[in-house]
């Protein structure tokens, strides 16, 4: 089986899911036997789609049309 | 034509890329429309581009309100030099460097710059998960949809401004790798090394809200 060390050194693309099927299937068996690293993929896997499902730092349209009203209001009079 | 919402352009058999190219080809319309002055397709391009440039300035600034600030002298700025842009990149890449620009001389007069250069950033600098306790099957379902983008937004906010652009442009902006390298003219393996910090320091910074012992309520 591969170290902690050599999982975490593929970690990054196996969150992004960009791995061979062979290395998938060799860090798949560390984490079924691996507890610290079976916790650390299984959080790190969901602090992604948390994230991702977040809809975080949206501009709401009452904030970014007046914002677009005034420079378009700027550019209309040639102050830009 | 719009851009967003109103865009209708003909779909048809297997035509997710023919979408695409019906949109760049509509934007790349746009885009010399304004070049030529008509300030309708530049308010076009400003509202489709909006939630993109307002992301960036807040990555880099930290602080949606000063975001907010920025977006009128980054608009007004891109509206100045859109002669500049030659389709040599995608437009909402160029939009990007304008708002980086705008956002690194209001650090400046502010005073407390940070750079996002690679040379700068120690990316060996070797970053240990601290936090190892199980987090819950369904996290998701601990708070309500508002107070989890507010846990995330504090969360993200918290991080160092280099790995806070790229997890903003990668997981809430939903760019591609090499979309994200491109636009803040990084190498893709230093996307990648912030990438994974950033998400493993954002995992530690949530970990106490979502960890098996947690019953829910955000602080």
């Amino acid at each position: 089986m591969i170290s902690c060390e050599e999982f975490l050194a593929e970690f990054g693309d196996y969150l992004e899911n960009q791995i061979s099927p062979e290395v998938r299937q060799e860090l798949e068996l560390h984490v079924s036997q691996c507890r610290a690293c079976h916790v650390l993929y299984d959080s790190s896997r969901k602090t992604v789609k948390l994230v991702t499902e977040s809809s975080s730092f949206e501009l709401p349209e009452s904030v970014s049309e007046p914002i677009i009203d005034r420079v378009m209001a700027r550019l209309r009079t040639g102050r830009s | 034509m719009h851009l967003s919402g109103g865009a209708q352009p003909p779909i048809q058999a297997g035509g997710v890329v023919h979408l695409v190219d019906t949109l760049q080809d509509t934007e790349a319309g746009f885009v010399a429309q304004a070049q030529s002055g008509k300030l309708e397709a530049f308010e076009e391009l400003a509202r489709h581009h909006g939630q993109l440039i307002y992301r960036t300035l807040t990555a880099i600034l930290g602080n949606p309100a000063d975001a907010q600030d920025a977006m009128q002298d980054t608009l007004l700025s891109v509206y100045k030099h859109i002669d500049g842009f030659q389709g040599r990149s995608k437009f909402s890449t160029w939009l990007v460097s304008i708002a980086r620009n705008t956002a690194f001389q209001r650090l400046r007069r502010g005073k407390h710059f940070e750079s996002l250069d690679e040379a700068v950033c120690n990316e060996e600098q070797d970053f240990r998960p601290r936090q190892v306790k199980a987090w819950q099957d369904n996290p998701e379902e601990l708070y309500s949809k508002s107070e989890m983008r507010q846990l995330v937004e504090r969360g993200i906010l918290a991080l160092p401004a280099n790995y806070r652009v790229v997890v903003m442009l990668r997981d809430i902006q939903q760019l591609s790798t090499d979309e994200v390298a491109r636009q803040l003219g990084l190498s893709v393996p230093a996307v990648k090394t912030r990438l994974l910090r950033g998400r493993l320091m954002l995992r530690e910074w949530l970990s106490p809200h979502f960890m098996t012992s947690v019953k829910g309520i955000a602080q």
